[in-house]
């Protein structure tokens, strides 16, 4: 019996490890550090042939270094506030004639014009980004092929462990013949069911295909990794609704210790920025996330005189349905000095970013897991999160709850915060006292136990 | 003495592909091979049935007649309804019909009540020697059209229901026989005030299949074993798919198709009932349309079970006769073997109205070795080939001709 854990996302990831590439890459350095786990084998999937192919080990641990030491040369440019009126014109144009760039242009112009403008403009729009993902992946996958993969045979009893973007690189079905017909235990990953449960929350059409998604993972998988009881139970209703059967299903909890900072990894103007009193909000920026209660909360608290409020500052790309709310906070007088938004930033500097921070927020709509919340409180910072979905399984006693529709609780919450600092710094020892984060390593454990 | 049979209906039959055609052009040949002369006289949608109509003896329903909307206000699926105000108060089409009808006739055959004040009409101002009058039935309308136009808010559905229900008692009572095709809508019609009513049921043509036609659509079907539905473009058939399959078809595995024919391919595809679902089903769902009859026999061949998920309706459904003679596994609820209920019981049939057991029942199916009771089954079900369905009537109308011509 032999264990493959699929390095797909890892091998094509090209930023800093976010939630779910984090869980491969967490899985993938247990594994390279562990002797005992030295007959782990390493794969990758090709979705354009339906094919797998063997990752050496040297090839695994490169790919790993890369994704850890994401940012390390990057210059001042590696974050940028996104109201650079140049960078919104070009995205604008973007948005609205990438249609007909595609259709228009031959292949050999097409694929570097638009590996040009996402490495430039990195706002494009989620389709965009998904044809150009598409297109670069097949490119290489391509040469890798030609060059030094070799197809795997899998035989009875091997585990497969895919945990990283399956949706996006996975043909589910082709998993599930290989859990029938030659028996072996794929072992996936179920991280939310937002789409299915929140359509209106996603892009457009993503509904129905994750819906899909998540009915063929429920087939393909012997066993899946849920990473919270919220998700495992959206997940098991969401079984029961279209009658799938069910595979055997367990709760793994995520990892929130990120490393102290290295102050020599730490881009100058985010020490800066760190200087003055600051709220952290660290999130994809999307409507889900609900970053317009932050807005608004905070609006209010000007419209109503408070003075000297301190910076808001928002950690992440910018995703999808909140245009509007970036005009809404550029073009706003009363605010537009308050909010800050900072995009790749390494691990290093977000860490910093947390320790620094005098609190956090997580207003979210629905969530599968939460893991800033964790992070924040990892670095003893308190946070103000909503009541929704999992978010009480991460923050249990240490964290505040609040509706997220409500903008007047968080106006007064962000309030009493602001007017008691002795009262955000005996929650903060509290926390250090008495909160344990999870440890990656645990995670990694975790799965293990459970799956073998 | 030959005997004239005249026969009214809401579509041509020169290429029967519908229930409803498919039996008219039984009780059309049933006829024939009796003896008698027939003149089928169809009253059909103009845009429909492209080619596939006797200029003659087919009377166009122009889609911009006024006598399309009831009452001037227009509700869906009652072209059949309006079809019969239209023949009698259009005086062009009137008149087309009163010259196309033969000058003698003994026997006037409706099938189904649309065209019944024609038939009346016809009998008592045309005919002298006051024709035998035939009400073949082939449901129970006003209950099915009830359980169409329940999805719609039109402000006249009550009235169509109410206007339906007395042509139906009006045709039940006036006419000298009553065909039913199933003990249920016997029932119902002798509550409505039928005399003598004979049950026929449904039934199978046996066609040999074509070896040639079959190698080319195997190619296109599925690899794995695959279910088969088989319907018209008729509502309930879509209604009871997506309430038997819940919407969604994620309870098969992501290999396993249903292969879908007729008409109802387009309800499917344009429902807005699996929106949230049309990524799981478009995997799961091989839509073919409509096919050849020959094709038809050949993928009815090759699959390894024939599903009839049919929740509502009334009358017996043609495909179930015909899914009782194949050769695969038969599952379907209990409104789709209505007039087949001795049947329900053969090898390989299933019976599952819980929409969960049901799929659970697919799910298995698909997994079990190809149904192999294929003689028992045949044998089993001899009383479903058309000739032997049909045979009581031909001997009913045989005597009550005989006795109207003598009583003349």
């Amino acid at each position: 019996m032999s264990i493959w854990l699929d390095l797909t996302t890892v091998k094509k990831w090209n930023r800093p490890a976010v939630g779910i590439v984090r869980v491969e890459t967490e899985l993938l350095r247990f594994f390279l550090n562990n002797q005992e786990w030295k007959n782990v084998k390493y794969c990758t999937y090709d979705k354009s042939d339906f094919s797998f192919n063997t990752v050496e080990f040297s090839e695994a641990k490169e790919w790993l270094h890369r994704i850890d030491n994401y940012g390390k040369n990057q210059n001042c440019d590696s974050y940028k506030q996104s109201q650079k009126p140049l960078y919104s014109l070009i995205r604008q144009f973007v948005r609205r004639t990438n249609r007909y760039l595609f259709k228009g242009l031959p292949e050999e112009v097409k694929t570097p014009l638009l590996s040009y403008l996402a490495q430039q403009y990195d706002g494009c729009t989620y389709s965009l980004k998904r044809k150009l993902k598409s297109i670069t992946h097949s490119l290489s996958t391509k040469k890798d092929i030609a060059s030094k993969s070799e197809s795997i045979t899998f035989l009875p009893n091997d585990i497969y462990i895919s945990v990283g973007l399956d949706w996006e690189y996975k043909n589910m079905q082709q998993l599930y013949i290989l859990k029938r017909d030659f028996k072996v235990k794929n072992i996936f990953m179920c991280y939310d069911l937002i789409p299915y449960l929140r359509p209106h929350l996603c892009v457009t059409d993503v509904a129905a295909f994750f819906a899909k998604y998540f009915s063929d993972l429920a087939w393909a998988a012997h066993h899946v990794l849920c990473i919270s009881n919220n998700s495992k139970i959206d997940f098991l209703n969401f079984l029961d609704q279209l009658n799938i059967p069910h595979p055997i299903t367990s709760v793994i909890t995520l990892g929130s210790d990120l490393k102290k900072p290295d102050f020599d990894k730490i881009n100058p103007d985010i020490k800066n920025l760190a200087k003055d009193k600051y709220i952290l909000f660290v999130s994809t920026i999307e409507r889900r996330k609900n970053h317009e209660v932050i807005y608004r909360a905070m609006t209010r608290l000007v419209d109503k005189g408070y003075k000297n409020l301190p910076k808001v500052i928002f950690v992440g790309m910018q995703g999808w349905g909140v245009a509007e709310l970036m005009t809404d906070i550029k073009l706003d007088h009363r605010v537009h000095n308050l909010f800050t938004i900072l995009n790749h930033v390494n691990d290093d500097e977000l860490s910093y970013l947390y320790l620094n921070c005098y609190f956090s927020v997580y207003p979210s709509l629905y969530e599968g897991w939460g893991l800033p919340v964790g992070e924040s409180l990892s670095f003893g910072k308190p946070c103000i999160a909503s009541n929704t979905s999992s978010l009480p399984e991460v923050g249990t006693e240490f964290v505040e709850y609040l509706d997220p529709w409500n903008v007047s609780e968080w106006e007064e919450k962000i309030r009493e915060y602001l007017d008691n600092p002795e009262l955000v710094n005996r929650r903060s020892e509290h926390i250090k006292k008495y909160y344990t984060a999870p440890k990656w390593t645990e995670t990694v454990n975790d799965v293990l136990q459970q799956i073998l | 003495m030959v005997v004239h049979v005249l026969m009214l209906t809401t579509y041509p039959i020169k290429v029967p592909r519908h229930g409803g055609q498919i039996r008219a052009f039984n009780i059309k040949r049933m006829y024939e091979q009796n003896g008698y002369k027939v003149t089928l006289v169809s009253v059909r949608e103009q845009d429909s049935y492209v080619n596939e109509y006797d200029t003659y003896y087919d009377i166009p329903f122009a889609n911009g007649s006024c006598y399309r909307r009831f009452c001037g206000i227009d509700v869906p699926y009652i072209t059949d309804l309006q079809s019969g105000e239209f023949i009698v108060k259009d005086k062009c089409a009137w008149n087309k019909m009163v010259s196309i009808c033969p000058a003698h006739v003994d026997v006037i055959h409706l099938e189904q009540p649309w065209l019944y004040e024609a038939a009346a009409r016809l009998k008592h101002e045309k005919y002298s020697n006051r024709p035998v009058l035939i009400y073949s039935s082939q449901n129970i309308e006003n209950e099915l059209k009830k359980k169409i136009l329940c999805f719609y808010s039109n402000p006249m559905k009550d009235q169509v229901i109410e206007r339906i229900l007395s042509l139906e008692k009006t045709c039940a009572s006036e006419a000298d026989l009553t065909i039913v095709v199933s003990s249920y809508d016997a029932s119902v019609l002798r509550e409505y005030g039928a005399k003598k009513i004979i049950l026929a049921l449904n039934g199978v043509e046996d066609r040999v299949v074509s070896h040639e036609v079959q190698l080319s659509v195997k190619s296109s079907l599925p690899k794995e074993p695959f279910a088969l539905y088989i319907a018209s473009g008729h509502p309930p058939n879509a209604t009871g798919f997506f309430s038997i399959f819940n919407n969604s078809l994620a309870f098969l595995p992501p290999d396993r198709k249903i292969v879908v024919l007729g008409g109802v391919c387009d309800l499917i595809r344009h429902s807005s009932q699996q929106r949230r679902w049309k990524e799981i089903n478009a995997s799961r769902l091989s839509m073919w349309g409509g096919v050849t009859n020959k094709e038809l026999d050949a993928i009815k061949s090759l699959a390894h079970v024939i599903v009839l998920p049919i929740t509502s309706g009334g009358g017996s459904n043609l495909k179930s006769a015909e899914a009782l003679r194949s050769n695969s596994y038969v599952l379907g609820t209990t409104t789709s073997f209505r007039g087949f209920e001795s049947h329900s019981s053969l090898p390989g049939t299933y019976i599952k109205d819980d929409p969960i057991e049901f799929q659970c029942c697919l799910r298995d199916l698909l997994d079990a070795s190809p149904f192999v009771d294929e003689e028992l089954r045949k044998k089993s079900t001899e009383a479903l080939v058309w000739k032997q369905c049909l045979k009581d009537v031909v001997i009913k109308v045989d005597e009550m001709v005989k006795k109207n011509v003598n009583m003349a």
